[in-house]
């Protein structure tokens, strides 16, 4: 994986993961791999790896069974939130850059139909 | 863990390591950087108690390293240094008369990792595969501090990233892993401590997700704002 | 130190193997000749072996010598100064190998030749009658019998041994103490050639101090002075190249 080295690399992980949640990559109540594996396979430190399950856990995306592991929450109620924040958070991405170029939410809407089409 | 108090080094005509004093605690990988030439390769070699200081000390849990510490500080050179008529398998069976932690189970594991063969001759490997190779025999150690001095030279990226697997593999809580390397951007997601040696002085230890948090910049950044006095101008 | 020994062993095998395909050769020419009668191949078997005896001595130490400095100069240092072992242990694995292997190279080479010499003997006469000539010419105190000639072999062996050690502290002190410095190869030799004239000088000098009338020629007394001098003086050099090593050798 990519990362852009300005932003922390785990909220980055974070994003990732959550973005194969939503997209159902990784179904719910699976359990996902320990914060050693997701190190190897993220390439990134095993501190950062145990970061960003204490910050899933915290949001509750994530919970941890006791000497099972850390497995996706079984709760739709939270994934389907989980979907609207990311998608509340591209469009805060896309409104930004988009007064940046002077253009307002309708024309941006008319342009975003035009692509449609 | 590993603790440096005034260390200085001096070989003929010039003072390679100057009055280093800092610390590295278990459970941490540190990323060791420096330009060419810094003194980073002379303050490892001093930890594994290849060369001595010519003042200060260095302690491992307390006491000055000696030729028991050598049992738990692995240390792994930039150069090849195995015998020209080994093959792999005799680099594990080398490691494996010397070193109580070496573990034949895991150097095997590691080899077949990386695609390398047991039989080959180390003098017919690539550099690519002789960095792997030499990982793997580092890593396949259970050592409590492993230096590994630029494990990443003269390799493509795809090596690359089966020495960092390798690395990752090894972390943990217990281990103490510092990697020397000036390919900082190869290092940004795998170290979380930087250790920066600029003219044979400690120029700053930094943790590398603050950074990113609270300062915004990268480690790449940091570094050029340690060693250039160029200023990188708008782009922040 | 055994995985040590071993491994010292394991970097010289080569060259012993090659020196033992020529002895075999050499011997068969020798036994050929011996038992055809034919004096040129025996002459030439006798002379190849003489040969290859001081030959195989030779090159075993002097490549000891060069196998110690290749561990201590270029990277392959890192295979030694990298495991839990001191350079006393290092250094001593070393000479217990190379000087191991002179000594039972040189009785091979000295047993061989007592068996030659019998064998000899038993198909000509003539050669027992050369050797009473020669042991008549020598006189009472420098004629060879096979305890003399055996006494005598382990002197040199002796000898020798401390001449490598010697060597092993030059190249020491050229990789240490003169490292970098201009002409540092001559300097260490120099300092070789000192070294080993000084030790014969004082060894003849302690000689003439305490001779008496009965240690004229080869005898038990002499010899034994031999070899307790010079395997002292060559636990010495180990000592003070082990301590350069330890503390000026930066690998």
């Amino acid at each position: 994986m990519q990362y852009d080295s300005k932003i922390p690399i785990y909220l980055q992980v974070i994003d990732s993961i959550k973005t194969d949640i939503i997209n159902e990559r990784i179904k719910c109540g699976q359990k996902l791999p320990s914060s050693r594996e997701l190190a190897v396979t993220y390439t990134i430190n095993p501190n950062t790896a145990a970061r960003v399950y204490q910050e899933l856990e915290r949001e509750g995306v994530c919970y941890t069974k006791r000497g099972m592991g850390t497995f996706v929450t079984e709760d739709e109620g939270v994934i389907a939130m989980l979907k609207k924040e990311m998608a509340e958070e591209a469009l805060d991405v896309f409104l930004k850059s988009i007064s940046e170029l002077g253009i307002s939410i309708d024309e941006a809407i008319e342009l975003l139909k035009q692509r449609e089409e | 863990m590993l603790e440096s108090i005034e260390v200085t080094k001096k070989f003929v005509g010039k003072t390679a390591v100057d009055g280093i004093t800092m610390q590295l605690e278990p459970g941490h990988i540190y990323a060791m950087l420096g330009p060419n030439g810094s003194g980073k390769t002379t303050w490892m070699k001093m930890a594994a108690g290849l060369i001595k200081p010519t003042s200060g000390q260095i302690r491992y849990m307390g006491q000055p390293i000696s030729i028991e510490t050598k049992n738990d500080i692995a240390y792994m050179s930039t150069e090849p240094y195995f015998y020209d008529w080994m093959t792999v398998g005799d680099v594990g069976k080398y490691y494996a008369d010397f070193f109580k932690d070496f573990s034949m189970d895991k150097y095997d594991y590691l080899i077949e990792k990386m695609d390398l063969e047991k039989k080959l001759k180390v003098k017919s490997l690539s550099s690519g595969m002789m960095a792997k190779l030499k990982v793997a025999a580092t890593m396949a150690r259970d050592a409590k501090v492993y230096m590994l001095d630029e494990p990443l030279n003269g390799i493509d990226l795809l090596a690359r990233d089966s020495v960092m697997n390798m690395i990752l593999m090894s972390a943990d809580e217990g281990k103490t892993l510092l990697i020397s390397s000036h390919l900082v951007e190869e290092l940004e997601s795998v170290v979380d401590k930087a250790i920066f040696i600029k003219n044979s002085k400690f120029a700053g230890i930094y943790d590398v997700e603050a950074l990113r948090t609270e300062d915004n910049i990268s480690l790449a950044d940091k570094y050029r704002q340690v060693f250039s006095d160029v200023d990188m101008g708008g782009i922040q | 130190m055994g995985n040590l020994i071993k491994y010292e062993f394991r970097k010289t095998w080569m060259i012993k193997a090659i020196i033992l395909v020529f002895t075999a050769i050499f011997e068969v020419l020798f036994l050929a000749g011996t038992f055809s009668k034919n004096e040129d191949m025996l002459g030439t078997g006798i002379g190849f072996l003489m040969l290859t005896t001081f030959g195989a001595l030779f090159i075993i130490g002097v490549y000891g010598i060069f196998r110690l400095h290749k561990d201590i100069t270029t990277k392959q240092s890192y295979m030694l100064f990298m495991t839990p072992h001191n350079s006393y242990t290092i250094l001593g694995a070393k000479l217990i190998e190379n000087a191991g292997s002179i000594l039972l190279t040189g009785v091979f080479y000295m047993v061989l030749a007592l068996i030659d010499i019998t064998i000899l003997t038993a198909y000509s006469g003539e050669i027992e009658q050369a050797i009473a000539f020669i042991n008549e010419i020598l006189g009472e105190h420098y004629s060879i019998d096979t305890y003399r000639f055996i006494m005598i072999s382990f002197d040199m062996i002796a000898v020798w041994i401390f001449n490598i050690v010697t060597g092993f502290f030059a190249v020491t002190i050229s990789a240490s103490v003169l490292n970098g410095k201009k002409g540092s190869g001559i300097i260490s030799f120099i300092m070789y050639l000192v070294i080993t004239g000084f030790i014969e000088k004082l060894h003849n000098f302690v000689m003439d101090c305490f001779t008496s009338a009965d240690m004229i020629g080869f005898t038990t007394g002499r010899m034994v002075y031999n070899l307790i001098y010079y395997i002292g003086f060559t636990v010495i050099m180990y000592v003070i190249t082990a301590w350069v090593m330890d503390n000026k050798l930066s690998v």
